[in-house]
């Protein structure tokens, strides 16, 4: 976890983005994967252009990593039932988990794999590089009341806090001979009340001190929100946007033209 | 768990669902903008999402993301169900803060997902069915102190009875139909969505909401209305 929830300080070129871009680039990777949900020979390159961004923003592929292996009984679920869908279509390659993996059935669910974790990848890479402060702005611009977006902001600037004291009250509880990580999940989940009861008390009693603090700032003042270091739209965002549209659009428009990797390479 | 899902097939769950999310929707939306459905129909509430509504909802959120995050995955089968202890407090939030508690939930789950890598479209349906986990008890309950046999009744009635149909079932619904419907969007083959998501959703909620959420707002009433946090210390509906 960075400074606040997901965000990763750096000074990267995707740092330096307009978080717009980022919001847009996220609907580029989500149209794209949505075309490309056939084919996974084809998908492979969205994915690969959002590890390509997670190196350029210096983010550790091991979050990549983390996700798909934390899921990967999932993911391999996933893939079998949409190709068990194609068992009678296309080339026999081999057969797993009593499914009859065919080439058609894998391209399927292979893209489809795409389709699930090339738009997760591309919200992890959003949140993970755009400041807190900034998603407020974002959210003021695309309409929403800037109350919403502040109350994400506080909850994000609280989550820190609420986690820290987390872990102290377990490990205070787990010092008076509570197993909090017990090996029986059924004792684990019930030895968790005394660990919830003074999480919750502690962090609701700050609510009284967080509102008056607010009021005393003029928060609800006024229906706009100012901000001291609004956002810019810089020559670099504009170049950034017109390469991602255009690589994007590009696989877009080669799928759509009936393009395969995997067609191309096996001769078909 | 997953037999009432294969018995009655898609198609059936996917109308009734489907009933369940215009509803949850309009409902969320109502709440929102600071409206409510009693007996004598639509009346406004005064909700004014001031300074303490705010913080509310952010200390909540902060609160169930956190510990969804920080206690999420107790497996009990490897690889296939968990469990998250952080649900029990969804409907506890909801019953002790109203809907700046239930607001608060959904932002939670919202950071949960972010937190765990797992934010996407389909989030959006998470959203919303965590606030009604939140909002049912909420709602329904007349005695939210969990100090009463009737307020327990009431609980299990709308929060958990049948093994968490009201309010968990709801939700499970809920996302389960967004996860349909965006099926081209999202990629979740629909075997999938309603033969293991959808049970398990049920399974998850239903284990901890009712073993732990009961033990948990008896406990903590007391401590959240002395510090004048109880929504109905704060909140009064329009005449």
């Amino acid at each position: 976890m960075g400074e606040v929830g997901l965000y990763v300080e750096g000074r990267s070129v995707i740092h330096n983005l307009d978080p717009r871009v980022k919001l847009l680039w996220f609907v580029f990777v989500l149209a794209a994967s949505i075309v490309c949900q056939f084919d996974g020979s084809v998908a492979v390159f969205i994915f690969l252009s959002l590890v390509v961004g997670m190196a350029l923003a210096g983010l550790p592929l091991k979050r990549l990593l983390l996700i798909v292996g934390y899921s990967i009984v999932f993911f391999i679920v996933t893939i079998l039932v949409w190709a068990s869908y194609y068992q009678d279509v296309g080339r026999y390659l081999f057969t797993f988990a009593g499914v009859r993996v065919t080439d058609v059935g894998l391209l399927v669910g292979t893209g489809k794999f795409f389709l699930i974790i090339n738009p997760i990848v591309s919200m992890l890479i959003f949140f993970s590089t755009v400041k807190p402060y900034d998603l407020v702005q974002v959210f003021s611009r695309i309409g929403l009341p800037y109350k919403a977006g502040f109350m994400l902001l506080l909850s994000l600037r609280m989550l820190s806090l609420a986690v820290s004291e987390l872990r102290n009250i377990m490990d205070v509880q787990k010092a008076r001979g509570i197993e909090v990580d017990s090996r029986n999940p059924f004792k684990r989940v019930a030895n968790l009340i005394p660990v919830f009861v003074p999480l919750v008390i502690r962090i609701m009693g700050l609510a009284w001190e967080l509102s008056i603090t607010l009021m005393v700032r003029g928060f609800g003042y006024s229906r706009e929100r100012s901000y001291a270091f609004p956002l810019r739209w810089g020559s670099r965002d504009t170049i950034a946007i017109i390469l991602i549209a255009i690589f994007y659009t590009g696989i877009i428009a080669v799928k759509l033209a009936g393009f395969s990797t995997y067609y191309m390479i096996a001769g078909v | 768990m997953t037999q009432p899902f294969v018995v009655l097939g898609r198609d059936f769950w996917f109308a009734v669902a489907g009933i369940l999310w215009i509803v949850g929707t309009v409902i969320f939306a109502l709440e929102i903008s600071g409206r409510t459905i009693t007996r004598r129909g639509i009346v406004k509430v005064d909700l004014r999402w001031d300074a303490v509504d705010v913080s509310v909802t952010a200390l909540t959120a902060a609160l169930y993301g956190g510990a969804l995050a920080a206690t999420g995955g107790i497996p009990i089968i490897p690889g296939f169900t968990w469990v998250r202890p952080g649900n029990a407090l969804a409907p506890l939030f909801g019953m002790l803060f109203g809907v700046p508690g239930a607001l608060g939930v959904a932002i939670g789950n919202f950071i949960a997902d972010a937190l765990t890598g797992y934010l996407s479209i389909g989030s959006i349906g998470g959203f919303i069915g965590n606030f009604i986990i939140a909002w049912v008890p909420y709602k329904f309950m007349r005695d939210h102190s969990l100090r009463s046999p009737r307020s327990l009744i009431e609980y299990y009635i709308w929060g958990d009875i049948w093994g968490g149909v009201i309010s968990s079932i709801w939700c499970s619904l809920y996302i389960s139909w967004w996860l349909d419907l965006l099926e081209p969007v999202i990629g979740l083959p629909r075997a999938l969505v309603w033969g293991w998501f959808a049970p398990w959703v049920i399974f998850n909620n239903a284990v901890v909401t009712t073993t732990l959420t009961p033990i948990l707002g008896y406990l903590l009433y007391q401590p959240i209305k002395m510090r004048g946090l109880y929504w109905k210390d704060r909140i009064r509906f329009a005449s």
